[in-house]
């Protein structure tokens, strides 16, 4: 290995299953909070539990797009080593994106959005945010939901709830919505119904 | 008395046990080797690597052993087997025309540049059992002028010599070098030509056989003629993006037959020839040659035809080519359905129940009417 | 790079599958979990069983299982026919895993034809075998058009077949595979599972994961996610009712298998879920026929 490169997983096998089942309930169960452990190696920006989903769900077959804040030689050259993933620098070209912070994260419909004959060849975006159960107050409904679910979100675009109403209108079509804060992933697949709560 | 249907892992490793014995046979006769598989029943290996889309011959001839001689379970052992090996990327194309042949022969000229070589075919053999081979014997060498190898290149493709003078349509290259590969992206229809070959090439050849069989009974006519089916060894080269140059793998033998199909062109297109096209591992004539058909019958949209054949329907070819998903599910139906079996029951007693109620309804309706009628 | 590390039993990768198989079958997941209902093609492997005998199922199950996890794996309901036993075997031997008969205590439940009678609860996920996951494939065998219709929203074949059922035997004639909508979107095959499972569907605690290894689709209903069996106003859904209760345990309210006891037309109902059924035994509970049975004797040879 490259000793400019830092170092990914320690035993991919187990880690990438753990953080996968993580992601999946996250987005089988929208707004529970999934903690992971995350890649402590991972270069900044980058966050380590970002890096952790990254690292489980990328390889040869999957497109990788990053925002500028990303764009660092220590992060492009982590996230090639360690997945294999082409970078694009499109956004409507990528299977996923990592997005640095909800301040600056560019319009979800920048993003590849799936046809309604394959909806599942959409985005998948991480979003790094800063943490769960602080800042923005959130009710969530939908699949996953059996009622109503509350979240808090601190880092999340402002404007969470309107990005969130146009996506679900373009249903079956529409984003994938992993937020990793420090230490936990969120699931806001495009089926979930978000509202701020005042 | 009940007594409950338990399956279990004792009658499970019975049965194993039981199937290892029936295949080792009888203990008085010497078991037969892998290595003899590989080296006598070489046409069965080609066929297992062909449909197990793997080419090892030792792997193959293993699995043979192990399958008691079912080439279709053969298959499905390779199949198994290559969903665990590594996948590194894709060769150069093999180079046909480069190829050490060992037999070559075109039904479209009487003579050509390196001539007909009729090589190790069973074409001209009586078929009649010889029962010499009952018992070992020495079998001799090939003759001398058939020991030496054929200079690769100097036995040029027929549909090249047909092509430098148009008669035959040019194969567009592939757009971007890249080819499908429905091992790692599932099958989707339309599917362009290179995924299609790909399947044919791992299709079932009773199949294919039949498919090919039903064109040129009139199910599809392509009104082919067999251009060239060339058999021999090739050189595999694979690209190390490292280095910067291609690396020799070794040489493998393949079996190729370029159809030639009549097309009588469009207001666009001059008339020409159109090729079907294909290609096997090792000695595979038959395969080649169906596939060949078929993969012609398959470009009939592409070339403006109605697509009015089974042969020529790329969903109903593609998606039934492939004998180890055909025998997994048509044989899933041994497994035990006795919940959905008993929903049906259910269904049919009630409404055989209604019927007889309706039927029973109808006879007192009978009786009634006649009784009305006397009174009247 | 994530290089499979070898489980030393058998020298194939934990749970079989390569990493690469396993993050393109997880991608595949994801996608289906936020597509409700809807078929995610995936590069379906090629596995050491036959198709049409759970490798849909078998790959789902191999790319989310871990070490901690408890499996149970059920066909027809039981965990003791042949098929649920080798594939039992085939991840004990390649993960290592715990495995359970006992609905309760199990955290993925591999199935085929089944959902279990105990109600699941939240963080169990149960993974169907499927065989044929397109619901609309008997209407219209090509896939080109199953996918526009899908596309399109545009269930009018299924309602007209339905309605065609009422027409000629005065209800729907389906009583397994029985179609239903899923969010008031995507109509979905429950996979050959009796009617009589279809209300688990709805709502279900559980995370529900359904694979088709031959047709390469995967799909899913993520936990309270709104499941309708298809029916008409004037003829309802109707759940599929016994009239006996259950020889062995006495259960009213559990899907019965028909066992056929001699050649004279004698027969009797006995659970289809095992555990359900031995669950109930030992907490007392007495069918008609259990003082007669000689309990669990092997009859297969």
């Amino acid at each position: 290995m490259p000793t400019d490169i830092a170092p990914g997983f320690v035993d991919p096998v187990h880690e990438s299953q753990t953080t996968f089942r993580a992601v999946l309930d996250a987005l089988a169960e929208p707004g529970t909070i999934r903690p992971i452990a995350g890649v402590a190696t991972a270069p900044a920006p980058l966050a380590p539990t970002a890096a952790a989903v990254v690292a489980t769900l990328c390889d040869f077959e999957t497109t990788v797009w990053r925002d500028e804040a990303l764009a660092t030689p220590a992060v492009d050259a982590w996230v090639a080593f360690h997945t294999g993933a082409p970078r694009v620098a499109d956004p409507r070209e990528a299977g996923f994106a990592i997005v640095a912070a909800g301040e600056t994260a560019p319009g979800w419909e920048t993003f590849r959005l799936g046809a309604d004959i394959d909806p599942s060849t959409s985005t998948t975006v991480v979003l790094q945010v800063a943490g769960f159960g602080e800042g923005r107050r959130y009710r969530l409904s939908g699949p996953g939901i059996e009622t109503t679910r509350e979240i808090a979100i601190l880092g999340a675009p402002a404007d969470l709830a309107a990005r969130g109403a146009e996506n679900r209108a373009l249903f079956p079509r529409g984003i994938d919505l992993i937020l990793a804060s420090p230490t936990a992933v969120v699931g806001l697949p495009r089926t979930t119904r978000i509202e701020e709560i005042a | 008395m009940y007594v409950s249907v338990k399956g279990g892992e004792a009658a499970i490793r019975r049965a194993h046990r039981l199937l290892a014995d029936r295949r080792r046979g009888s203990r008085d006769v010497a078991e037969i080797g892998s290595d003899q598989i590989a080296e006598q029943l070489t046409l069965a290996v080609d066929r297992v690597m062909n449909e197990g889309s793997l080419h090892d011959r030792a792997l193959a001839a293993l699995a043979i052993k192990q399958a008691r001689g079912d080439l279709v379970e053969a298959a499905f052992l390779v199949r198994a087997y290559r969903t665990t090996l590594p996948r590194f990327g894709a060769s150069r194309p093999i180079d046909t025309a480069e190829m050490v042949v060992e037999r070559r022969i075109s039904a479209t000229y009487k003579d050509l540049p390196g001539g007909q070589i009729l090589g190790p075919t069973f074409d001209y053999t009586h078929r009649l059992i010889d029962f010499g081979l009952e018992e070992a014997s020495e079998t001799p060498g090939p003759e001398a002028a058939d020991a030496l190898p054929v200079t690769p290149g100097s036995t040029p493709r027929v549909t090249e010599l047909l092509a430098r003078e148009g008669l035959v349509e040019v194969e567009p290259r592939g757009e971007d070098g890249e080819v499908g590969d429905l091992t790692r992206s599932p099958l989707r229809i339309p599917a362009k030509r290179d995924v299609r070959l790909q399947q044919l090439a791992r299709g079932d050849e009773g199949f294919l056989l039949a498919l090919g069989y039903s064109t040129q009974r009139g199910f599809g006519s392509t009104h082919p003629f067999a251009g060239e089916i060339r058999i021999g060894r090739v050189e595999v080269e694979f690209d190390v993006a490292e280095l910067g140059f291609a690396v020799p793998l070794g040489e493998i033998t393949v079996s190729e037959c370029q159809m030639i199909n009549q097309f009588s062109g469009s207001a666009k297109v001059a008339p020409t020839f159109t090729r079907g096209y294909g290609l096997a591992f090792g000695q595979a004539e038959r395969k080649v040659m169906a596939m060949a058909l078929v993969d012609r019958a398959l470009r009939t949209e592409e070339l403006g035809g109605e697509v009015i054949a089974p042969a020529q329907d790329q969903e109903f070819v593609l998606a039934h080519a492939d004998n180890v998903q055909a025998t997994g599910f048509v044989e899933h139906l041994k497994l035990p359905h006795y919940v959905d079996f008993q929903a049906e029951l259910a269904l049919v007693r009630a409404m055989r129940a209604e019927h007889a109620a309706r039927a029973e309804a109808d006879a007192a309706d009978v009786v009634e009417d006649h009784f009305e009628e006397a009174a009247e | 790079m994530n290089a499979p590390t070898p489980t030393p039993a058998t020298g194939y990768a934990f749970a079989y599958l390569d990493e690469q198989t396993k993050r393109m079958i997880r991608r595949a997941i994801l996608k289906a979990v936020a597509i409700p209902g809807h078929q995610v093609p995936f590069a379906s492997r090629d596995m050491p069983m036959p198709y049409g005998w759970g490798t849909g199922g078998i790959q789902v199950t191999a790319a989310i299982l871990g070490r901690s996890d408890v499996l149970k794996v059920i066909d027809q309901g039981a965990d003791d026919t042949t098929n649920a036993v080798s594939i039992r075997a085939f991840f004990q031997k390649t993960a290592s895993v715990a495995v359970t008969t006992k609905t309760a205590e199990a955290t993925v439940i591999q199935t085929r034809h089944r959902i279990p009678e105990k109600p699941l609860t939240a963080g169990q996920t149960l993974v169907f075998q499927v065989p044929i996951p397109e619901p609309l494939r008997f209407l219209e065998p090509r896939e080109t058009e199953t996918r526009v219709m899908h596309a399109l929203a545009d269930y009018g074949l299924m309602h007209v077949k339905l309605y065609e059922d009422v027409a000629k035997h005065g209800r729907i004639a389906k009583t397994y595979a029985y179609p239903v909508e899923v969010e008031g979107r995507y109509m979905m095959d429950p996979s050959p599972i009796p009617k009589f499972d279809n209300p688990k569907l709805h709502m279900s605690p559980a995370l529900q994961l359904f694979g088709a290894g031959r047709e390469k689709r995967i799909y899913a209903l993520p936990p309270f996610t709104a499941v309708k069996s298809l029916d008409f106003e004037d003829h309802p859904f109707e759940r599929t009712k016994f009239e006996a209760p259950c020889a062995l345990c006495g259960a009213t309210d559990a899907y019965l298998d028909e066992v056929v006891t001699d050649d004279r037309g004698g027969r009797m109902f006995v659970c289809s879920d095992t555990d359900h059924c031995e669950e109930r035994r030992a907490a007392g509970h007495r069918g008609a026929m259990l003082a007669d049975t000689a309990g669990n004797e092997e009859n297969v040879r």
